[in-house]
C-alpha cells in the first residue's frame, strides 16, 4: 500500500513538475525503485505476495487514484490533456498487441485506421450532424472495414511482405487524405462539436465538491473507459478459442490449420478487431481536438504504436498499458525531448529487440483455475 | 511527340537511379533473405554527404582552382567510401544480431534504423527538416535535336547508373566473390562448409548494395535539385517496389521492375491530369497488388517451401 | 453416405509432382475403420507427402482421396481437421511458445463451439468450455503420464524431448479423430521411450477401439508390433503392400532399403 502510494505521488509530481530537473529526479527516482525492486529479491517477492493478498484493495486504491486524478490535477489543464493522450494510445496499442503480440502480424496500419476513425466520424458529423455517441461505433466499424477490405486479400502473404503492405497503405492514405478535397486536404476538417449527454456538453468543466476541474477530464474519463472496456475484451479473448488460434497461428500456420483453425478467418479477425478499437479511438480524438488534419496520421502513428507494444510486452496487456503510459507521457514531459521523440523511439525499438524482445512485460501462461 | 521522347527519356533516368536502389534490395534479400527497409535511407545518406563534401570544397576555398570535373569525382569517390563504411556498419550493429531470429525482427529493427537515421539527419545536420539544395555537380548543358531537348545531365545520370549497374552485374557474375554471393543466396551453409566465409561475403554484399544506394542519393540529388531528409523513407519503398514488382531476389527482375515503375510514375505525373501529387499513390497501389497476389513478381519463381 | 463396408479413407491414382519430379506417383491406398495401417520406405519416399495430401496441405495433381464416402480433394486442412483427421508432424509441430496445456485445447478446437460473439458478450459460455476442455486435456495428458500432466503449464519449449512427442499426439487425439495420422512419433528416441510409445498407442487403441490409425515409421519393430498392414513407398510408388510378415521378405522392399536397414527387413 506504501509503495503504491509513493508510486502514484510520484507519477503526480512527475505530471505536475514544469522544470526540467525536477521531471528529470522523479524519473530517475521512479527508474531507481523500479531497479531496486526488479534486483532486490525479497522487495520483489514482498510486494508481489502482498499484492496478490490484497488484490482487491490494490486495485481498488489503482481506480480511485486514476479516477481522482483530474481531481488532483485540476489546476493544469495540459497535464489532464496528457493523460487523455495516454489513454488513446493504450486503445491504440491493446488493439494492436492483438495482432503483433498474439498473432505475429506486424501490423504498420494503426496511422490509417486512427485517421479512418477519426475522419469517418468528423465528415459524418459536419454533414448529417449525427450524435457522437453513434458516431463512435459507427467510426470504429468503418475502421473495421477498412481492416477487413486490408486483411482479406493479404491472408496468402508472407507474414514480412504482409507488413510491407501495411506501410505502403498507411502512406497511401496519408497522401489521400493530405491531397483530396473531400478530406480537406493539409488543412483537415475543423469545427467538430463537443459530444453531448443531453444538456451537459463535453466542452464544459467538471463541477464536483465545488472545485472546478477542466474539460479535458470529460475525454479522459471517456478513453479511461474505453480502455477499461478494451482490457476487459482482450482478457476475454485471450482466454477463449480465439486467442488460443491467435496463438496457434502466430507459432505454426500450417500446424494450426491442421487443427482446424480456419486461419484466413482469424487473421481476418484481428485485423478487424484492432482496427475497431483504433477507429473508435480516432472518433474520440477528433471530437477532443475539435479540428483534425492529415499531420495527426503519419507513419509516425503507427511507429509509435508499434514500439509501444514491443516496448511493453508482446501479448501482455498490462505491459502494453505501462508501455503506453511511459512512451506517451514521458517524451511529453521532457519537452526538451519532444524533437528527439521518433529518434529515441527508434533507438528503444532497437534496445529492445536486441536485449529484451519479448518487451518490458512478456507473455505469461494461461492459468484455468 | 518531341515531348513524349522527352518524357520517356526522363523516365528512363528515374528508372535507372531506382534500379540503383532495387538492385540492392533484391541482393540482400537474394543473399540473406532479409528486407532491408532503411536501405532508401542509406541512399538519403549519400545525398547528404555530396551535399557536405561540395560544402567543404567551398569551404576551403578551393572552388574556383579546381575544375568541376574534379570535384564531381571526388564527391562521388568519397560518398562511395563514406556510405560504404556506414551501410555495412548498419549490417554489422543491426542486421547481423537477428540473422537466426525470426524475419518480422529483422524487418522491424530496419525500420527502426530507418527511423533513427531519418531523425539523426533532421536533428543534427544544421536546419535538417528543411528541403537542402544539392549543388550542381553535373553539367547543365542541353542539346537538341531538331526539336528534342536533351539534358546533359539527365542523360549522364542514366548512363553512371547503367555502367554502376553493369559493374554490379559482371561482379557477381564474373568474379570469385560474385560466386560466393550467389553461393550464399543458394545455401548459406553449405556455402559455409565449402570454406566460404559468409560472414564476410554478406559485409561486401552490403558494402556493394550501399554503395550503388549512395551514388543514387546522389544522382537523385542532381535531378531532383532538392533533397529532404526523408526522401529516404520513399525512395526505399519504391526500389523496394521496383524488386518485388520484379521479383525479390531477381537481379534482372530488379531492372524490369525499377523500368515499370519509373515509367508509370513519370507518364503518370505528365499525362494524367491532376495525377501529379498522387503519382506516389500509383506505385504503392501496383506494389500491394504485387505483394498480395504475385509475390514472386514478374520474373521470380515461387519456391515451393517443405513441409 | 459412408456404406459401412466401405473403408475409411481410400485413394486412387493419387499423384502429385513438384517441378519435374513426381513426389507421389499414381498411389492406390485403402485403410478400413479400426485398422491401424503402417507406411514404410526409405527417406524420400513420398510418405510425408502422402499425409500432406490427405490433410489438404498439398493439392493433388491427378488422382482421388474419398473419406468416409466424399472427395475431399481441394478442401483446405481446416475442412478436412472438421472432418475428424488428425495428424502429427515428422519435426514436431508444436506451438512452442505456449503451455503444453494449451497446446493440446488447441487440439480440441474444432470440436469446440464458441464463437466471437460468446467471446464478448456471453463469456461465461466460453469460460466453461474452456475449464471443461482444461480438464480433459489434463486427462489426456495424464493418461500417457502423470509427470507431463503436472507439467502441463510449462512452456513446450522446456519440455524435453520425448514429452514434446507425447504432447503433440495428445494434441492430435483432443479432437476424438476418426482417423489418426501418425509421421515418425519414434523419430528421434531412445529405445526405453520407443517401447513406452508403444505401450501409448496400445492404451489409445484399446480407448477407442473404432480409431483408424496410419503410422509412417522407420522403426520396423514399431511396425511390426502395431501395424495390421502395411505399405511400402519407394519414390513415390507404392511397391509393395501386405501383412509385415510378407512385405518384409519381399525382394523389392529389400532392395529399396539395401543398404540401410536389410537387418530390419530381414527380422
Amino acid at each position: 500500500m506504501i509503495i503504491e502510494t509513493l508510486f502514484f505521488a510520484l507519477v503526480y509530481l512527475f505530471l505536475v513538475f514544469e522544470k526540467t530537473y525536477s521531471i528529470l529526479g522523479i524519473l530517475a527516482s521512479i527508474i531507481l525503485l523500479s531497479i531496486l525492486i526488479n534486483k532486490i529479491d525479497q522487495l520483489n517477492s514482498f510486494l508481489r505476495t502482498s499484492f496478490s493478498k490484497h488484490k482487491k484493495l490494490a486495485v481498488l486504491y489503482g481506480a480511485i487514484f486514476v479516477v481522482g486524478l483530474p481531481l488532483l490535477l485540476r489546476n493544469y489543464p495540459y497535464q489532464i490533456f496528457i493523460i487523455f493522450n495516454a489513454g488513446l494510445f493504450a486503445l491504440l496499442a491493446l488493439g494492436l498487441n492483438w495482432q503483433i503480440g498474439s498473432t505475429n502480424i506486424v501490423n504498420f496500419a494503426t496511422g490509417a485506421s486512427f485517421a479512418t476513425g477519426a475522419y469517418t466520424s468528423a465528415l459524418l458529423a459536419k454533414h448529417t450532424g449525427l450524435p457522437f455517441w453513434i458516431l463512435l461505433p459507427i467510426g470504429g466499424l468503418a475502421a473495421a472495414g477498412i481492416g477487413f477490405i486490408l486483411g482479406l486479400p493479404c491472408m496468402k502473404t508472407k507474414t514480412y511482405y504482409l507488413s510491407l503492405v501495411t506501410i505502403a497503405f498507411t502512406l497511401i492514405v496519408y497522401l489521400l487524405l493530405n491531397n483530396l478535397n473531400w478530406t480537406g486536404g493539409p488543412d483537415g476538417i475543423s469545427d467538430i462539436p463537443f459530444p453531448k449527454i443531453g444538456d451537459y456538453s463535453f466542452g464544459s468543466p467538471i463541477r464536483v465538491f465545488g472545485l472546478e476541474i477542466p474539460f479535458q477530464a470529460n475525454f479522459y474519463y471517456l478513453t479511461i473507459l474505453l480502455v477499461l472496456v478494451t482490457f476487459i475484451v482482450d482478457r476475454r479473448l485471450r482466454y477463449s478459442r480465439i486467442g488460443l488460434a491467435w496463438n496457434a497461428i502466430r507459432s505454426d500456420e500450417i500446424a494450426a490449420e491442421c487443427q482446424g483453425i480456419d486461419v484466413t478467418y482469424s487473421k481476418v479477425l484481428s485485423f478487424c478487431l484492432n482496427f475497431f478499437f483504433d477507429g473508435v479511438a480516432g472518433t474520440v480524438f477528433a471530437f477532443c481536438m475539435s479540428h483534425i488534419s492529415p499531420e495527426s496520421f503519419t507513419f509516425n502513428v503507427s511507429v509509435t504504436v508499434v514500439a509501444i507494444v514491443i516496448v511493453g510486452g508482446l501479448d501482455n496487456a498490462v505491459g502494453v498499458l505501462f508501455g503506453s503510459l511511459l512512451m506517451t507521457v514521458i517524451p511529453e514531459k521532457l519537452q526538451v525531448f519532444q524533437d528527439y521523440r521518433m529518434l529515441i523511439f527508434g533507438f528503444l525499438i532497437l534496445m529492445m529487440l536486441l536485449l529484451r524482445p519479448k518487451g518490458l512485460f512478456p507473455q505469461t501462461v494461461r492459468k484455468y483455475e | 511527340m518531341t515531348q513524349f521522347i522527352e518524357q520517356i527519356v526522363f523516365a528512363l533516368m528515374l528508372s535507372s537511379t531506382y534500379a540503383l536502389i532495387s538492385v540492392g534490395f533484391t541482393l540482400f534479400f537474394g543473399a540473406i533473405n532479409i528486407v532491408h527497409f532503411s536501405h532508401g535511407d542509406v541512399a538519403m545518406l549519400g545525398a547528404y554527404f555530396g551535399i557536405i563534401i561540395y560544402g567543404l570544397f567551398g569551404f576551403a576555398g578551393w572552388m574556383g582552382h579546381v575544375p568541376s570535373w574534379l570535384i564531381t569525382l571526388v564527391i562521388f569517390l568519397f560518398t562511395f567510401i563514406l556510405v560504404g563504411f556506414l551501410g555495412t556498419l548498419f549490417e554489422r550493429t543491426v542486421i547481423k544480431p537477428f540473422r537466426k531470429s525470426p524475419l518480422l525482427m529483422v524487418l522491424v529493427a530496419t525500420i527502426a534504423l530507418g527511423i533513427v537515421i531519418r531523425e539523426a539527419v533532421r536533428l543534427f545536420y544544421p536546419q535538417g527538416s528543411n528541403p537542402q539544395v544539392f549543388p550542381k555537380i553535373l553539367l547543365g548543358k542541353h542539346f537538341e535535336i531538331g526539336n528534342l531537348i536533351i539534358r546533359v545531365d539527365h542523360l549522364l545520370i542514366f548512363l553512371i547508373s547503367i555502367l554502376l549497374i553493369s559493374f554490379m552485374f559482371l561482379f557477381i557474375n564474373r568474379t570469385k566473390t560474385g560466386l560466393a554471393i550467389r553461393a550464399i543466396s543458394q545455401d548459406i551453409e553449405a556455402a559455409n562448409l565449402m570454406g566460404i566465409n559468409s560472414d564476410i561475403v554478406i559485409a561486401v554484399t552490403f558494402l556493394i548494395g550501399s554503395v550503388l544506394a549512395g551514388v543514387a542519393g546522389i544522382l537523385i540529388g542532381c535531378y531532383q535539385t532538392v533533397v529532404r531528409f526523408d526522401i529516404g523513407l520513399m525512395g526505399g519503398i519504391k526500389g523496394f517496389s521496383a524488386a518485388v514488382v520484379g521479383g525479390l531476389g531477381n537481379f534482372y527482375g530488379a531492372i524490369a521492375g525499377s523500368l515499370i515503375l519509373g515509367f508509370i510514375e513519370s507518364l503518370s505525373c505528365a499525362y494524367i491530369p491532376g495525377g501529379a501529387p498522387y503519382k506516389d499513390v500509383f506505385a504503392f497501389i501496383i506494389v500491394i497488388f504485387f505483394l498480395v497476389f504475385k509475390p514472386s513478381g514478374i520474373l521470380g519463381r515461387t519456391i515451393p517451401v517443405k513441409i | 453416405m459412408a456404406l459401412d463396408n466401405q473403408p475409411i479413407l481410400f485413394t486412387e491414382d493419387l499423384t502429385i509432382a513438384f517441378g519435374g519430379l513426381r513426389a507421389v506417383d499414381h498411389v492406390d491406398f485403402h485403410i478400413d475403420k479400426g485398422e491401424t495401417v503402417g507406411l514404410i520406405g526409405p527417406n524420400g519416399s513420398g510418405k510425408t507427402t502422402f499425409f500432406n495430401l490427405i490433410t489438404g496441405v498439398y493439392r493433388p495433381d491427378e488422382g482421388k482421396i474419398i473419406f468416409e464416402g466424399e472427395n475431399v480433394i481441394g478442401e483446405r486442412p481446416h475442412q478436412i481437421a472438421r472432418r475428424g483427421i488428425s495428424r502429427t508432424f515428422q519435426n514436431s509441430r508444436l506451438f512452442m511458445d505456449i503451455s503444453a496445456l494449451d497446446n493440446v485445447l488447441i487440439g480440441m478446437y474444432r470440436k469446440q463451439k464458441t464463437n466471437l460473439w460468446d467471446t464478448l458478450f456471453w463469456y461465461r459460455r466460453v469460460k466453461s468450455e474452456l475449464r471443461e476442455g482444461a480438464k480433459k486435456a489434463m486427462d489426456l495428458l495424464a493418461f500417457f503420464s502423470g509427470e507431463l500432466k503436472e507439467n502441463c503449464s510449462k512452456i513446450v519449449a522446456d519440455l524435453p524431448y520425448a514429452d514434446r512427442k507425447r504432447v503433440e499426439i495428445c494434441r492430435a487425439l483432443a479432437a476424438d479423430p476418426k482417423l489418426l495420422l501418425l509421421d515418425e512419433p519414434t523419430g528421434g528416441m531412445s529405445p526405453e521411450e520407443t517401447e513406452e510409445l508403444l505401450d501409448d498407442i496400445g492404451k489409445v487403441k484399446e480407448k477407442n477401439r473404432e480409431i483408424t490409425i496410419i503410422i509412417i515409421e522407420h522403426d520396423m519393430s514399431v511396425i511390426g508390433r502395431v501395424a495390421d498392414r502395411v505399405y511400402v513407398f519407394n519414390y513415390g510408388m507404392k511397391i509393395a503392400e501386405g501383412p509385415f510378415s510378407t512385405i518384409s521378405r519381399d525382394q523389392k522392399v529389400i532392395e529399396a532399403y539395401l543398404g540401410e536397414e536389410t537387418e530390419d527387413a530381414e527380422a
